[in-house]
Order: C-alpha cells, then sequence, then structure tokens
C-alpha cells in the first residue's frame, strides 16, 4: 500500500525531504536539551539540608576607631534573639549557599607525612547555629553554650568540637559506620572532636563537587566583618527584613550592615546560571516543536490543496473518506519515520560531540525512545487538522473542471 | 530596476500576507534566538583590551605544595595568584615597560554628612601603572606618581560611581574623603570603565562591576587590610598574625606587566625561572620549575572564561535557525509554485530567466529585512530575559551597532539562502505550459 504513497511523495520530494530534516534536526536538539535541562534541574532541586526558606542572612563590618567585635556580636545577639518572629540566631563567619566561604583540608590522623586530606567547607557558629541552620543530626549532639569561644582576630586557635556532615565523615572513615566521638585533625596536633554528625547540609560553591563537605566548629570569628543567620517564621521573614537592617544600623554606628537578605534569595542567586541554561533549553524545546509541527502542517495543507482534484477522483471511484484520512496519516508516518531514524543518528552524534568537547555527560539512552515517541506523536497531531480536511472533499470537485 | 523589483516584491508579500508573514516570523525567531545565544558569547569571548592583550602579561610562579598541583583538575598549571614574597620581589625585576601587583579589599565609606549612613566599598590595592598599563581612563586627575608606590600615601583614585554619589559628580581632585578610619586624598576620578571580561582579577566572577576605589598596594606598610577576594595556602603553617601571614605560602595577590613588544617575554621568563632556582636554594619553592607568563587571551582561556553552557547555546540556537529556514524553504516553495502561471505569462512576455531570478531574489531578501528587524525585536526581548534571569550578566547585554547588523546581515543571508532554491526552481517555469490552460 505505501507504494502509491511513495509515488506521490516523489513529486514534491523537497517538501518531504525539508519537513524530513526537521523533524530529524529537531529530535537531535531536544533530545539532549531535554537531558540537560533535567541534569540541572537535579542539580537545583539537591537537597541543601537548610531551613533555606526560614533564614535571613545579615553582614556586620566594623569600621570605626571605636568598634568593640565581641561586644557588638553579644549585644546583637540579645537584640535579634529578642525580636518577635524570630526562633533562634546564630553568628557566622560566612552565609552557605552564597558563593563566598573558606575551606580547609582536614585529615584522620595527626601524621604530618600522610597526604591524605579531605576538602571541607568550614563555618564558625555558636550554640543556636544548628537549630538556626535547619539542619538535622544523624548522630551526637549540638554545640554547648559553654563550649563556644572567641576568636582574636590575628590569634592562632585550635578548635576541639566539630559538627560534621555525614559525607564529610565517610571521606574521612570510609571504613567505618558512626562517627560521633572519633578524632581528626586540621594539620596540627589538637584533636578535634566529632560531637554531631549531620544528615546532610551544602557549604559554599554550588558549583563546587565537595561541597556536601561540611564541618561546623563552636567559636565566633575575631571580625571586624561577621554575618548573623536568624531563623524565622516564614510569614514574618519579608516584614523581618527591613526591621533587622534598621535594628542593626540604628543600635550600633561604629559598624556599618551589609545585604540583608533571605537565605532562599542568596540561593537562587547562586543557581542562576544552572536555572538560565533550563529556562534557555525549555524555550529552545518549545519553539522548536511548535516550528516543527508548523512545517508538518504547512506541508500537508499544501499537498491537499495541490491534491484536492486527485482526492475528490478517488472519492468519486469509490474511496472512502477513511481511505483518504489514512492515506494521509501514512505518507506523514512514512516522512516523521524518516526524519526521526535520522535524527536518532544525530542526536547521537550531538551528544557524541557535546560530550567530548564540553563536560557534559552522555545522553542517557532512555531519552532516545521517548524523543521518538514524541516526534511521532507530535507529526500525528499536525497532520490530523489537513487530513481531516482532505477526507471531507466532495467527490463532485473531480467533476468541476478539467 | 530594483525599484521595479522591490515594487514586485511588496505586492507578492502583500498578496499572500499570511505566508510571507510566517516566513518573516520563521526568519525572525531563528534570528532573534541565535542573536541573544551570540550576543552574549561575543561579549564573553571578547577581547577586553584589544590595543595591548599581546604586551599584556599576567605572571605565574608555581610556589605550592611539593605533594600536590595548585588545582587538581589543572595539575600542570600554576596557581593563579603570588605569595607577597614573590610578588615583591617580582617588583625589582628589569625589563618591564609597566608592572602592577594587586588584590582586593574592603572599605567603608564614611560620608561627612552625619545624616548619611556609611557604606560599603570594594577596592583594589595596586600599584601607580595599573591606570596607564590597562589603559584606564580618568574624567579628572589621575593616578598617583610612583614615589607612592615605594613610600605609602593615603590616597585613592575614584570610579566615577563612587565620584558621583559621594561628590555629586564635580571635581574631587584634591579633596579628601573618609576610609574606615583614615582620610585619604582623591588624586583621580576615573571616567567609566568596565573591562568584559574583569581580566586582571578572575577570581571572583568575570564580569562583575569593577571595584569601586582604587587605592596603593604599598598600604600594606600601615599594617593589616580587610582582605576580600581568594586566598589560598598549603600545608600547616600557623600564618594567623599578619606578619606570618606575609611571610607564608598564601597565594593572593595578581602580579601583571606590561612589555616593549611580545618578543620580551623570552627574557622575562628566563629572569623569572633564575629567580625560582635561587629561591629553591634558600628552600623555597619545592615543586618543579613550573612557571608561566601569559598574555590577555591566553590567560583568558587558561581560566576558561566562556562558560560552557553557553557555547552549547550558540550551536543549538544556530541549529534552531536552520530548522526554522528549513521550514521557511518549505513555504517559499510553496508560495513561489502557487504564483507559476504568473510567471508563465510573464515569461512568454518576454522578461528573462535571469530577471525572474533577479526579482525573486529581491523579494526573498525583503523578506530577510524584515525577518532582520522582527528578530532584533525578539533578540531584545531575549536579552532583557536574560538580564531577568541571569545574574552578572549585566554587562553582557548590551545591545550595539555590530549586533544590529549582525542580526539583519545573518537574516537577510539566511532568507537568501533559504530562498535560492525555490528560486532557481520558479525559473525553470516552461511558459508554454501555463499559457495553455488559462
Amino acid at each position: 500500500m505505501f507504494g502509491p504513497i511513495l509515488r506521490a511523495m516523489s513529486r514534491n520530494k523537497t517538501g518531504a525531504v525539508l519537513v524530513a530534516l526537521q523533524i530529524a534536526i529537531a529530535l537531535a536538539v531536544i533530545v539532549n536539551a531535554v537531558f540537560i535541562v533535567q541534569q540541572r534541574v537535579a542539580f537545583m532541586q539537591r537537597d541543601d539540608g537548610l531551613a533555606t526558606d526560614n533564614i535571613i542572612a545579615a553582614g556586620s563590618f566594623g569600621f570605626a576607631a571605636d568598634y568593640d567585635h565581641h561586644a557588638t556580636v553579644v549585644a546583637d545577639l540579645d537584640m535579634l534573639r529578642s525580636l518577635p518572629g524570630v526562633r533562634s540566631v546564630t553568628v557566622s563567619d560566612s552565609v552557605p549557599l552564597s558563593g563566598s566561604g573558606s575551606a580547609n583540608g582536614f585529615e584522620p590522623s595527626p601524621d604530618e607525612d600522610s597526604n591524605f586530606d579531605v576538602v571541607a567547607n568550614y563555618y564558625g557558629i555558636d550554640e543556636e547555629g544548628i537549630e538556626t541552620l535547619g539542619v538535622t543530626l544523624k548522630e551526637g549532639r549540638v554545640f554547648r553554650a559553654e563550649e563556644i569561644y572567641s576568636v582574636t582576630a590575628g590569634e592562632q586557635h585550635s578548635p576541639t568540637k566539630a559538627i560534621v556532615t555525614e559525607r564529610f565523615a565517610k571521606k574521612l572513615f570510609p571504613d567505618e559506620t558512626t562517627f560521633a566521638g572519633r578524632y581528626f585533625y586540621d594539620g596540627n596536633d589538637t584533636p578535634i572532636e566529632i560531637v554531631g554528625v549531620m544528615d546532610t547540609m551544602l557549604g559554599a560553591w554550588l558549583g563546587w563537587e565537595e561541597v556536601g563537605n561540611v564541618v561546623l566548629f563552636p567559636f565566633i570569628s575575631g571580625g571586624p566583618m561577621t554575618r548573623y543567620m536568624l531563623n524565622v517564621e516564614s510569614d514574618q521573614l519579608d516584614a523581618l527584613i527591613p526591621l533587622v537592617e534598621d535594628k542593626l544600623a540604628f543600635s550600633n554606628t561604629s559598624r556599618l550592615v551589609n545585604t540583608v537578605r533571605s537565605l532562599r534569595e542568596i540561593s537562587d542567586k547562586s543557581y542562576s546560571g544552572a536555572r538560565g541554561m533550563a529556562v534557555a533549553l525549555m524555550v529552545v524545546i518549545a519553539l522548536l516543536i511548535t516550528v516543527t509541527a508548523l512545517g508538518i502542517v504547512g506541508l500537508a495543507a499544501f499537498n491537499v490543496r495541490q491534491r484536492t482534484k486527485q482526492i475528490g477522483t478517488r472519492r468519486a471511484v469509490g474511496a472512502k473518506r477513511s481511505d483518504i484520512l489514512r492515506y494521509f496519516l501514512t505518507e506523514n508516518w512514512l516522512m516523521t519515520t524518516t526524519g526521526v531514524i535520522l535524527g536518532v543518528v544525530l542526536s547521537l552524534l550531538l551528544n557524541y560531540y557535546l560530550a567530548t568537547e564540553y563536560s557534559l555527560e552522555r545522553l542517557d539512552p532512555v531519552y532516545l525512545p521517548l524523543g521518538v515517541l514524541t516526534m511521532w506523536a507530535l507529526g500525528l497531531l499536525a497532520v490530523l487538522g489537513p487530513a481531516r480536511r482532505a477526507s471531507v472533499i466532495s467527490p463532485a470537485v473531480a467533476t468541476r473542471t478539467v | 530596476m530594483l525599484a521595479y523589483h522591490l515594487r514586485l516584491a511588496q505586492q507578492s508579500l502583500r498578496k499572500s500576507p499570511v505566508l510571507s508573514a510566517l516566513v518573516v516570523g520563521l526568519i525572525a525567531l531563528g534570528v532573534g534566538m541565535s542573536m541573544v545565544t551570540l550576543t552574549i558569547y561575543a561579549a564573553m569571548a571578547g577581547d577586553p583590551i584589544p590595543a595591548k592583550s599581546d604586551v599584556l602579561f599576567n605572571v605565574q610562579i608555581d610556589s605550592w605544595s611539593p605533594d600536590s598541583p595548585a588545582n587538581d583538575s589543572k595539575p600542570e598549571g600554576a596557581p593563579e595568584q603570588l605569595t607577597y614574597i614573590d610578588a615583591m620581589a617580582l617588583r625589582d625585576f628589569s625589563g618591564t615597560k609597566r608592572r602592577a601587583a594587586m588584590f582586593k579589599a574592603v572599605f567603608t565609606v564614611v560620608p561627612d554628612d552625619p545624616e548619611l549612613k556609611p557604606f560599603y566599598a570594594g577596592g583594589r590595592m595596586t600599584d601607580g601603572d595599573f591606570f596607564e598599563m590597562f589603559e584606564v581612563p580618568f574624567q579628572y586627575g589621575g593616578g598617583w606618581p610612583q614615589r607612592v608606590d615605594a613610600q605609602a600615601e593615603r590616597v585613592v583614585v575614584l570610579t566615577q560611581r563612587i565620584n558621583e554619589k559621594y561628590f555629586g559628580g564635580e571635581n574631587s581632585v584634591g579633596k579628601t574623603i573618609q576610609l574606615g578610619t583614615e582620610r585619604y586624598t582623591i588624586v583621580g576620578v576615573m571616567d567609566e570603565w568596565q573591562p568584559i571580561p574583569t581580566f586582571y582579577d578572575l577570581n571572583n566572577g568575570y564580569f562583575d562591576d569593577t571595584q569601586d576605589l582604587f587605592l596603593p598596594f604599598s598600604m600594606l606598610q600601615f599594617g593589616q587590610l580587610n582582605r576580600a577576594g581568594n586566598t589560598n595556602c598549603w600545608g600547616s603553617e600557623d600564618n594567623t598574625a599578619w606578619e606570618d601571614f606575609l611571610q607564608s605560602n598564601c597565594v593572593w595577590i595578581q602580579y601583571w606587566i606590561e612589555l616593549e613588544s611580545p618578543d620580551e617575554v623570552a627574557p622575562y621568563k628566563s629572569q623569572l625561572d633564575a629567580y625560582v632556582m635561587e629561591q629553591k636554594e634558600l628552600g623555597r619553592l619545592p615543586r618543579d620549575l613550573n612557571n608561566y607568563v601569559m598574555n590577555v587571551n591566553e590567560w583568558l582561556a587558561f581560566n576558561e572564561v566562556v562558560s560552557e553552557d553557553n557555547s552549547v547555546l550558540v550551536g543549538l540556537s544556530f541549529l534552531f535557525l536552520a530548522v526554522c529556514l528549513f521550514n521557511a524553504v518549505g513555504i517559499l516553495l510553496a508560495r513561489f509554485q502557487g504564483k507559476a502561471s504568473v510567471i508563465g505569462v510573464r515569461r512568454a512576455l518576454g522578461a528573462s530567466k535571469g530577471a525572474i531570478f533577479r526579482q525573486h531574489l529581491v523579494e526573498v531578501s525583503l523578506i530577510g529585512v524584515l525577518g532582520g528587524l522582527v528578530g532584533l525585536g525578539l533578540c531584545l526581548l531575549g536579552l532583557f530575559g536574560v538580564r531577568k534571569l541571569m545574574h552578572g550578566y549585566e554587562h553582557l547585554v548590551h545591545l550595539d551597532l555590530g549586533l544590529v547588523l549582525t542580526a539583519v546581515g545573518i537574516a537577510v543571508v539566511s532568507a537568501v539562502l533559504a530562498g535560492l532554491y525555490p528560486t532557481w526552481r520558479v525559473c525553470q517555469v516552461t511558459p508554454a505550459s501555463y499559457l495553455k490552460t488559462q
């Protein structure tokens, strides 16, 4: 039954070839783009372990000659903790997810010669730190108030207690399953005891592969720059941001307050690259689908118009409406399938290029059949309208002009 | 003749407005999309200082740990910044036209008016050569004299931005400004200066605003500053105290030189290698000799300033343009075939194949120009979206004349390419076959 269809198609080869090419390129781009979008979405949706929607972060920077860092921190914490709607507050030397922070290498033994170290972001927090960050502890406990110590700027200090992420602990002690009570080292001889193990927490640089390695220490750093994180009732977060800024600014004029923001905003900013790529690709995908469908509809409509007389004749000599419908659907299916076969080859080539030239991953094969099915469905939907119109052409048309 | 062709083209476009609009729309979509990605790519991949990019060099010394490279993902590379010891030593090298060490620090601008809140300002500590080296334009005054690089003074160059905010844009040279606890004398006010990327320091973002204040590197003589930017150290030495930090293996200083010509790299490099060998004898710099003197474009390539995502998007958007064009070819074919009888008549009345070809070429070019203009509008819309969506792209999404011309150019070329085959087909019309049935 393909015989007559193929002969008809060969009359308007160019049109069919053009649409098949469109389908092929569209399939290649869509399959790869969907794959990348899916990876970016997974990247953005990974669990940061934090109460991101409840946290406000504020920065304070002492500049005046009479600025007293530790007195300021104590006063600020008292003031912030007394604000209505604020559940808990911690001081911290930097804000997670912000793209700015510190990292250090840590070792499972004090042995100087060992080359083995695990790099992690580290933060100094106080006794309300765990509660404020909203991280869950798998093992152990939070810091006690008496464990928190203040660091003087420019003076060496060695923490002796730490709360770490499970990921970090597993890297440090690959053969162990529990970690509370174990000791590790930061390059000098003072052992650091793991008092708590966090389920998950992400550190400073979201694109960094070790961003899940986080170590929290019980210290308040020496300033003059410091940050506060507030865990607040989510319905009061928007109102609290300007209030916190004002309260900090007017309570002490020997420092300036900078960027009071929600952690969600900070996180969104850090993820903007991944989100931008995903959105851009989704726009490309949507437009490609539209344009390709348009091409199929256009060609089919053109064919129907060109063959009006032919269709009328066929109807006049006994073809049923369903025969005409089936004819156009089959013709389109042949064209779509040619495009799809070519498209699968192009998809693989494009992905091979992207994977070798750029650091993109190899295509998950499941995307190919999904793409093929989508294209078939798209072709069918696009041709349905013109094919229906063809099927209702009256046999009388054949008799009008000769 | 062109006017006649244009009139015919216009008539023809009017006769089938839906199909014409469709072709224009397709070309506009394809061009708009690829221009958005191309604009950002061109901005990222551009040469930030074309006149001098081959005589400006970033200097790197491999001062890292004997056990591991500074950057595991580029194990052959050296740390991108220098230690204080090495930066100070390099300042004594001969054979350079200009040289500048630099790092970032933060300051608090304290307005004299007590009603105004103090504000936070990013500063760049650097040498006086910085300004001429990087062709920084000045609105008022200029950089500080060389004696300041040797003997520190509290002087500052303001950006236009800060001068606007603090002095209302007037000539503030000679006035003083309170930064933290000290007063600084203003020696210059920059004009608008925003290299893209900010190649001289790629540590924290490539396309961010320049710093607000520029101050002498030599101010380190006055003691500790509130450093910003990246600091990387290795080993377990204690560098908490400021004096220990300056003598430590921590890298935190960017170092640039200007040479008379690219040929002078080799002598400079051997001077550098000799210095490192000398330091090895003193027990420093345990790694194998691995120094780099990279010109601006080598440096940008080494840092992979153009994001991969953007390159991928450029490629995919041009594939999208191809789909749009194939689609347009199909529509043009259908349109021109519909006109076969008209062409048959024109041919019979004596129009040559060439004339028919030219006329249709004019028609597709007109479609191209229209598509380009609409595409430009879509591109602006897209760039606006990018600005909203992406953080740190503010400096990358500016439309300029080059972009306008490129957009229209791509559109016309695309339209002509898309129209060539249909146009050729239309010329093959044999007049006789169309005259018969009329």
